[in-house]
């Protein structure tokens, strides 16, 4: 019982690796987005850094002003509650600093006695009620001065809208507020004031005002800890940048970046060295080391950066920098897609295609990483030495050193000190351990098996799916197994519209065999517990019968069970009137099973070569037989398994490509068979009526074979028909010249309207 | 006076030629940047070619993906007492995607917030004559339908206004009209530029190609639509590292990569960085490759010719992109009245 519970839980997890899941083909999903693994847990370096998220979008920078907003503003909620001795909670102080005007407005009124209550709802605010109760006159009017400057320094509500910023309203307000400025006794306050009026100046574009305002307020502000200090230096740094002062716009920025988390991202992105020079100029401002390190950091932190160098230089100026780790992590993740399994990787002429991946110096990069983080690692100058240590196994492995790469896991083992470095050594060890799996035999089956059933990490990572999943297929690939290696990937419906003889005849051995492995078994079962033996014999059979072996695909659909041949029923033999592929059959109809249709087929032959006086008959029931059987036709089901009505068309044999299908779906558009009975009909028959038929679907069948040739170019009206070359209307003009009297050419004549344009 | 006249009318009987299907095109330049503000040798530039008319970027309109609405961008800014020419085309870049994420029901509105744009920066031009409005997007096979609605209605909007509206059209759209559908406006402007893959490093020269255009062109071809030609006096440099193309280093010339301590010249426009620096604001990186694309008078003439003869017509603008200090430095007067002159003669 345990034994069919475990086969059955294999066996999920067996059908679910073998969803598909490849870049799109024909119509379908289409997803052209790099393709590979990476165990590199990122949370490793994520200690709550402000640089974290920025370093670790890996490229993917994007631009949110609701998120720089949201984190602005929650910043300086949390520094009017800090100034307030966290007093309120931060919702009361948001619905006065980011609430309407009319708030602080009538909280002034209240705290000046002019009308001593406040509102319902702003007396259940203590935050309102403190600055009513202390009479808090700087800070509400300061409130009201922001509000006032609000409509000019806001970003527009609708980006369509055509109202100008207004330089004298703004400037206006500058002097108000330098007035109210002098008089101030609150630090806080005479900060913020700064702040309104610099960023005013600023916005309404006189850039030296807004330096000037900076130069004259901030030294006559008692130094004060606040996050405005980073704001005010992001505002004088592009007042600098638009005065042309690039230098120092640049160093500046490089001060917000590193120092303010709401202001970081507007920082990188202002943030613009445009020559060595002044880049030396900039160092040259740098008042630390910390602060060299900065620009290095940002200058690393470009999209399609070579970091290395950058890292170097951090950690000669401040090796305990904590960019260094974020950076580290940034180019691992770079190198995991130039090397991490990349000879099995069953993507990686995608990759390579649409992403220029690996990239052509990936080798290069991965070799100065290593120096570099060995350098780092044996010198343990860094803030976390084990870190690198960790790195340079897991670089040691990407280079392929797989005997260093374990030494150095070895050597790790005991020395790791926390549990998140310890389980990313049992992950980098298991990738190891997967990697070296070569020659497939029984034994390591069972140890892959294992592996996906009881290693927590490999429920845990899900990664570790696809990395098996493809070093396996590659491996099976190798020694030969090509089936086994579809399985990894594919259901058996998936190679169904276009069978490959050498994974139906691997899977079909192995699915015989008395003594195959346990895993060989999980690949040879369906989803129910069944064998797919069966399915296996029935694709071999039509694949053989496609191939033009019809004996052989009988011998193949002889080797399943009778029970099992008759899940599909046809009766190809059966002649309509008019091409029909989704006629419904007659339910009284004789009907066939496919190896029922080749022994139907197999005697018609027979007796159309041995009853002389009866073969034109047994002839045009083969013709007939054929047609149905093919695309065109309503039993198109038992030599195919899937049939798409799009493609009544050309393409090079018959393949189509499809985003399911890894071997495309391959149509039956061939007639030649049809119509070399047709012919032989019209060579024996004594019976001018059947004669006139065979030349009717000779003409047909001319008529498809041209529409899906590489010739036809579709005529520009939907409804116009197509133009026949001359050597595809023979049978038409055949019919109209020696067949006129007979009726069959009469019914033709009224039903078929295209005739006379063909055959005249 | 009266010698004037007769002057002007011997030089006029001896000028027209009915008969013949190709005439000397009004030269007319694009302008490109935020700010309208042309430098002298611009202004002198402009005069001295007797350009009437500048086809000015308003601004450009592109998807906002978080609030899921097109927004307008880089929108110009045109200070007072600019000397500009007597006729400016008011020109908007709309990004293909706009017209992929757009609903169809909010086109209406969104015409009507482009052309509300349209006016309002109009309003700092008050002494410029704005006969057209052009509208710039490399529409696709799936963008075509919301586009095309776009543009029927502004036209509809624009014929109030008396005013006509002219489209860009790429290349394959002209060799393909079939495929990629007639835009509904009054005329386009056929852009001859951006020809070649700037991805790929083997790729010639991305901008403009004769071999690549000759592909496209063939004599005597037909469209629907009248057409301006639109060529390039422009150059960049394309970076690639490690095999992809990073980013374009725009007016990039040879002289800026002539350092022997930075830069190899290897072979026809291509270099590699030997030491790390910065160039025109970018770090590069050792071993990085630079695929210097300038557009040679030759190669103009060339495309000229071959333009004249696919595309004969009597009327139409010859529109250079675009107006910029290097353009004037690289590109003489003498030379761009011969390459308006290519399209007048008769070979």
């Amino acid at each position: 019982m345990s034994s069919i519970i475990k086969i059955v839980s294999t066996l999920l997890i067996m059908i679910i690796v073998s969803i598909p899941n490849q870049i799109s083909k024909g119509c379908g999903p289409i997803d052209y987005s790099f393709k590979g693994y990476s165990f590199f847990n990122t949370n490793l370096v994520r200690t709550g850094s402000p640089f974290t998220d920025f370093f670790l979008r890996f490229d993917d920078f994007y631009h949110s002003y609701e998120l720089a907003d949201s984190v602005k503003n929650a910043s300086n909620l949390q520094e009017w509650n800090t100034i307030f001795c966290d007093a309120f909670y931060e919702k009361e102080i948001q619905e006065i600093v980011y609430g309407k005007k009319e708030n602080i407005e009538a909280i002034r009124r209240a705290s000046e006695k002019k009308k001593n209550k406040l509102g319902l709802r702003l007396s259940r605010n203590s935050f309102a009620k403190h600055l009513v109760d202390h009479q808090c006159t700087e800070t509400i009017n300061y409130l009201l001065f922001a509000k006032n400057c609000e409509p000019h320094v806001s970003r527009k509500v609708n980006p369509w809208d055509d109202a100008k910023r207004d330089p004298v309203a703004m400037k206006a307000l500058i002097y108000e507020g330098e007035r109210v400025f002098i008089k101030l006794k609150s630090n806080n306050i005479k900060l913020r004031y700064a702040y309104q009026l610099i960023r005013l100046a600023h916005y309404a574009g006189d850039n030296k005002m807004a330096l000037d305002l900076y130069d004259r307020l901030l030294p006559r502000i008692d130094p004060v800890e606040s996050i405005l200090h980073n704001w005010i230096l992001a505002h004088k740094a592009g007042a600098l940048l638009r005065s042309g002062q690039r230098v120092e716009a640049a160093y500046l920025f490089s001060l917000v970046f590193d120092r303010s988390p709401a202001k970081r991202e507007a920082a990188f992105q202002s943030f613009s060295i445009r020559s060595e020079k002044e880049w030396q100029e900039c160092m040259l401002l740098c008042q630390s080391d910390h602060e060299r390190a900065t620009l290095h950091a940002m200058r690393a932190g470009e999209n399609h950066s070579k970091p290395v160098n950058d890292m170097r230089a951090i950690y000669a100026l401040d090796p305990k920098n904590e960019n260094l780790e974020l950076l580290l992590a940034k180019e691992i993740k770079n190198l995991e897609k130039d090397f991490l399994g990349t000879e099995f990787n069953r993507y990686q002429k995608d990759n390579a295609k649409f992403h220029k991946i690996p990239r052509k110096q990936a080798t290069a990069n991965l070799i100065d990483l290593t120096q570099f983080v060995i350098q780092a690692s044996k010198e343990k100058k860094v803030r976390r030495p084990e870190l690198w240590r960790l790195a340079e196994g897991y670089l040691l492995y990407l280079s392929n050193d797989l005997y260093a790469a374990d030494q150095a896991f070895k050597d790790l083992e005991k020395t790791l000190p926390n549990e998140k470095l310890q389980e990313q050594l049992a992950v980098f060890r298991l990738v190891l351990k997967i990697s070296n799996y070569e020659n497939i035999d029984d034994a390591k089956e069972q140890e892959i098996l294992q592996i996906i059933k009881k290693n927590d990490l490999y429920e845990k990572y899900p990664e570790f799916e696809k990395f098996v999943n493809d070093k396996l297929a590659y491996e099976y690939l190798q020694s030969g197994h090509a089936g086994k290696a579809f399985r990894m990937h594919h259901t058996l419906e998936a190679i169904k519209p276009n069978p490959q003889a050498n994974i139906i005849d691997d899977l079909i051995a192995i699915a015989l065999d008395p003594e195959k492995s346990r895993f060989d078994k999980i690949l040879t079962t369906n989803k129910d517990g069944t064998e797919i033996v069966d399915d296996l014999l029935d694709i071999k059979g039509v694949m053989l019968w496609n191939s033009g072996n019809a004996a052989a695909a009988l011998e193949s659909f002889k080797q399943i069970p009778v029970a099992q041949r008759g899940k599909n029923r046809f009766n190809p033999f059966l002649e309509r009137a008019k091409i029909c592929v989704h006629c419904k059959q007659p339910d009284s109809l004789l009907i066939y099973n496919r190896p029922g249709i080749l022994e139907h087929i197999f005697e018609l032959e027979f007796q159309a070569n041995s009853d002389y006086a009866n073969s034109a008959s047994y002839f045009y029931q083969l013709g007939v037989a054929h047609f149905n059987l093919s695309y065109f036709g309503p039993s198109w089901n038992a030599m195919d398994y899937f049939r798409s009505g799009g493609n009544w068309r050309y393409t090079k044999s018959s393949i189509f490509p499809h985003w399911y299908f890894p071997f495309g779906n391959k149509e039956n558009h061939d007639l030649s068979k049809a119509k070399s009975y047709f012919e032989k009909v019209l060579e024996v028959s004594k019976d001018r009526e059947r004669s006139a038929r065979a030349a009717f679907w000779l003409a047909r069948c001319d008529w498809l074979t041209y529409v899906t040739s590489s010739g036809y170019k579709q005529a520009g009206g939907s409804n116009q028909l197509p133009n026949l070359p001359p050597e595809y209307r023979v049978y038409y003009q055949l019919l109209a010249t020696d067949y006129a009297e007979t009726e069959f050419y009469d019914w033709v004549i009224k039903e078929c309207k295209s005739f006379k344009a063909y055959a005249f | 006076m009266r010698l004037a006249i007769y002057f002007i009318l011997l030089i006029s009987f001896f000028s027209c030629d009915d008969a013949s299907p190709y005439a000397t095109p009004e030269i007319a330049f694009y302008h490109w940047k935020n700010e309208v503000n042309l430098t002298p040798s611009e202004t002198d530039y402009l005069q001295n070619l007797a350009v009437k008319k500048l086809y000015l970027r308003f601004f450009d309109v592109d998807w906002d993906a978080e609030h899921q609405e097109p927004v307008p961008l880089s929108i110009i800014t045109i200070p007072t007492s600019q000397n500009l020419p007597s006729i400016i085309i008011p020109t908007v870049f709309i990004t293909n995607r706009t017209f992929l994420e757009i609903k169809n029901m909010d086109i209406e509105n969104f015409t009507e917030k482009v052309l509300s744009k349209i006016n309002t920066i109009h309003k700092a031009l008050p002494d410029a004559q704005i006969p057209e409005i052009q509208i710039d997007c490399d529409w696709s096979g799936k963008s075509k339908e919301n586009y095309f609605l776009f543009l029927k209605i502004l036209k509809e909007q624009l014929k109030k206004e008396k005013k006509k509206l002219s489209v860009t059209i790429r290349l394959h759209q002209l060799k393909y009209p079939e495929k990629t559908g007639i835009p509904p406006a009054d005329r386009g402007a056929l852009m001859c530029y951006n020809v070649g893959d700037l991805q790929k490093w083997d790729t010639q020269n991305s901008i403009l190609d004769d071999k690549i255009t000759s592909t496209y062109l063939a004599n005597n071809m037909t469209y629907p639509l009248p057409l301006d030609i639109a060529l390039p006096v422009f150059q960049w440099g394309v970076l690639f590292r490690d095999g992809t193309m990073i980013k374009l280093l725009n007016q990039l010339n040879a002289s800026m990569l002539s350092d022997q301590e930075f830069y190899s010249p290897t072979t026809n426009n291509r270099y590699s960085v030997l030491r790390s620096t910065y160039l025109k604001g970018h770090y590069l990186y050792l071993d990085d490759q630079i695929r210097l694309e300038p557009v040679s008078l030759s190669t103009l003439k060339i495309v000229s010719q071959q333009l004249k003869y696919a595309l004969p017509s009597k009327k139409r603008n010859l529109i250079f992109y675009h107006l910029d200090s290097l353009t004037v430095a690289n590109y003489p007067v003498s030379e761009i009245k011969e390459i308006q002159r290519i399209f007048g003669k008769v070979n």
